[in-house]
């Protein structure tokens, strides 16, 4: 599966779980570009810029949004509120959303699809677990899904991921 | 004592002020020939009771009432009424008058009595109403008290979830990479010691959770429905013996062991009881898990019961204790909160648990929920649904040789 020329966006502060993330999808072979936002307000830059700046400060468009729960400034709830309130004004560039965070706390949950998340992955402590999720969260969003043309919206992305162990689609 | 007569008949004002000349307390006597007059006393200065007739040339019956009481309503107000008018007297009563005096009956020890019972009675009104407001106001505060330490736990148990997973993920993670790395050059020590760095940083993740679901407990809404406790048992121990398959333990699981409660709920309940009774018979040649149900007071028992090492009753205090734990690591691995998450279910029903149990004797663990909306169905056997069980000295039948 060649998805060399797609792009995620990974917004994550913490240092650990950035190189802990890039070291799981090296092992599996998986050659997409990787960069990193690491905090709230620079991804609203990104995700309200113009498409040069992006292509300046990115080199490319995003495919996918991991985002962090818990960043400086602007966390991921509020990154996400944002981006619901400004939904519908064509401002926003907004790729498909997968909330990728240690919390598991119902009410994160909730609010993380409640404000246009297409996928909420706890992220595991054990790396074994976390570098099998990891593989399959990118597999399956560049991979296999296929998001609606011309509708380059969170709505049209919507399909959710499967989560959990046995997922069938093959690394 | 201060007494306003709101009286519009000066016939009948003098006859108040002879009967209240015999008093034996000292009376400053004020009269008002209306309504408007009387009120406009009332609130200029303080006065202890007002007697006061309800036909007035400005203002008639209950109406009559109602403004004085509009104005003084923390005043004894003491009824003067006409012969034949007990119906609306009555009804002033019971808007809150203190008392009342018939105009016809007018005799001074009379007169006097009730208005000092008037005033003593408003007085403790009066008190009461204030001793509730306090009352109410201390609740207010409490709960103000206790919503904000309830948010204070939550943001902690927040940060428990997240920021505590985080380094725990780094540390499992590069350690994990190290060994793969650089194990085959690593001696056998070092690889030991990664192997138990990885080994901790499982436990403290198996902690978080644990902490996590006892923490979040009592901020889940509880959904009753109907519950097979046995299936459950079955369930669960099915996927014990599947992980260690060279184990054999008998199971007794009584029939119809049915009962109502939050199905979430229940299965960690039953999970962490059943998980313990497997632990403690890993070093019995012949284990027993047993789970049944007796009637005792009207009220259902539930029981998990084993033949494991049991416990020291000397201890039974800690048992639900969080983090508290009665067997050392090498011997029985745990983190001691798996009774204190079965204790705050159980309390979360409205039941309670406790145990029973000696050293190298065994542990039963019995425990009630609150009884379900509709009581068992007619024509139920009603009392016991294992044959084995008597509620107390029940190893007799376990361990027949003692």
């Amino acid at each position: 599966m060649d998805i060399s020329h797609k792009t995620i966006l990974l917004a994550e502060d913490d240092r650990n779980d950035e190189a802990l993330f890039l070291e799981a999808i090296a092992r599996a072979n998986i050659n997409c570009r990787v960069d990193v936002a690491r905090d709230g307000e620079e991804l609203v830059r990104y995700l309200f810029g113009t498409a040069e700046q992006r292509r300046a400060d990115h080199g490319s468009e995003v495919d996918l949004l991991l985002l962090d729960l818990k960043m400086p400034r602007l966390n991921g709830l509020q990154v996400l509120t944002v981006l619901h309130n400004a939904h519908g004004t064509g401002h926003e560039h907004a790729p498909p959303i997968v909330v990728f965070s240690s919390s598991d706390a119902e009410q994160d949950v909730t609010s993380a699809y409640d404000l246009g998340a297409v996928s909420y992955v706890p992220k595991p402590v054990g790396h074994g677990q976390f570098v099998e999720t990891v593989q399959q969260l990118v597999l399956y969003w560049l991979g296999v899904n296929r998001r609606a043309p011309h509708r380059r919206g969170r709505a049209a992305a919507a399909g959710g991921l499967p989560t959990g162990g046995g997922a069938s689609w093959a690394i | 004592m201060r007494v306003l007569l709101i009286e519009d008949n000066a016939g009948d004002a003098r006859l108040v002020a002879e009967a209240l000349a015999e008093c034996p307390v000292r009376l400053a006597l004020h009269w008002s020939r209306d309504l408007a007059d009387g009120l406009g006393r009332l609130s200029d200065s303080q006065f202890d009771v007002v007697l006061l007739d309800l036909s007035l040339a400005d203002s008639d019956g209950l109406a009559t009432f109602r403004a004085v009481q509009a104005v003084a309503p923390r005043r004894a107000i003491v009824i003067l009424s006409g012969c034949g008018d007990e119906e609306l007297t009555l009804a002033a009563v019971q808007e809150g008058a203190q008392d009342y005096v018939p105009k016809c009956d007018l005799s001074g020890p009379l007169l006097a009595r009730v208005v000092q019972y008037a005033v003593e009675r408003k007085r403790s009104a009066e008190q009461i109403v204030s001793l509730n407001a306090e009352l109410e106001e201390r609740v207010r505060a409490r709960t103000r008290e206790l919503i904000e330490a309830n948010r204070e736990l939550e943001a902690f148990t927040y940060t428990v979830a997240h920021d505590l997973r985080r380094p725990l993920r780094a540390m499992d993670g590069f350690s994990d990479l190290l060994q793969e790395s650089g194990g085959a050059r690593l001696p056998e020590r070092e690889r030991d010691y990664l192997k138990r760095i990885r080994g901790a940083c499982d436990q403290m993740s198996r902690l978080i959770d644990a902490l996590l679901t006892l923490a979040r407990l009592p901020h889940r809404s509880l959904l009753r429905e109907g519950f097979d406790l046995r299936a459950l048992g079955n369930e669960v121990l099915d996927e014990f013996a599947r992980r260690e398959p060279h184990r054999h333990v008998e199971r007794k699981i009584a029939e119809d062991l049915t009962t109502a409660g939050d199905a979430t709920l229940l299965r960690v309940a039953l999970e962490n009881l059943l998980a313990n009774a497997w632990k403690f018979t890993r070093t019995r040649q012949f284990a027993r898990i047993t789970m049944g149900a007796y009637f005792d007071l009207g009220e259902e028992v539930f029981y998990v019961r084993d033949n494991g090492v049991g416990y020291d009753m000397a201890y039974a205090d800690k048992l639900f204790a969080p983090f508290e734990r009665l067997h050392r690591e090498a011997e029985f691995e745990g983190i001691g909160v798996g009774l204190a998450t079965v204790d705050r279910i159980v309390r979360r029903h409205g039941g309670r648990i406790w145990a029973e149990g000696a050293v190298d004797q065994g542990a039963t663990f019995y425990f009630t929920l609150a009884p379900a909306i509709e009581p068992p169905a007619a024509g139920s056997p009603g009392l016991v649904t294992d044959v084995e069980i008597a509620p107390h000295g029940y190893f007799a039948q376990d361990h027949p040789a003692g």
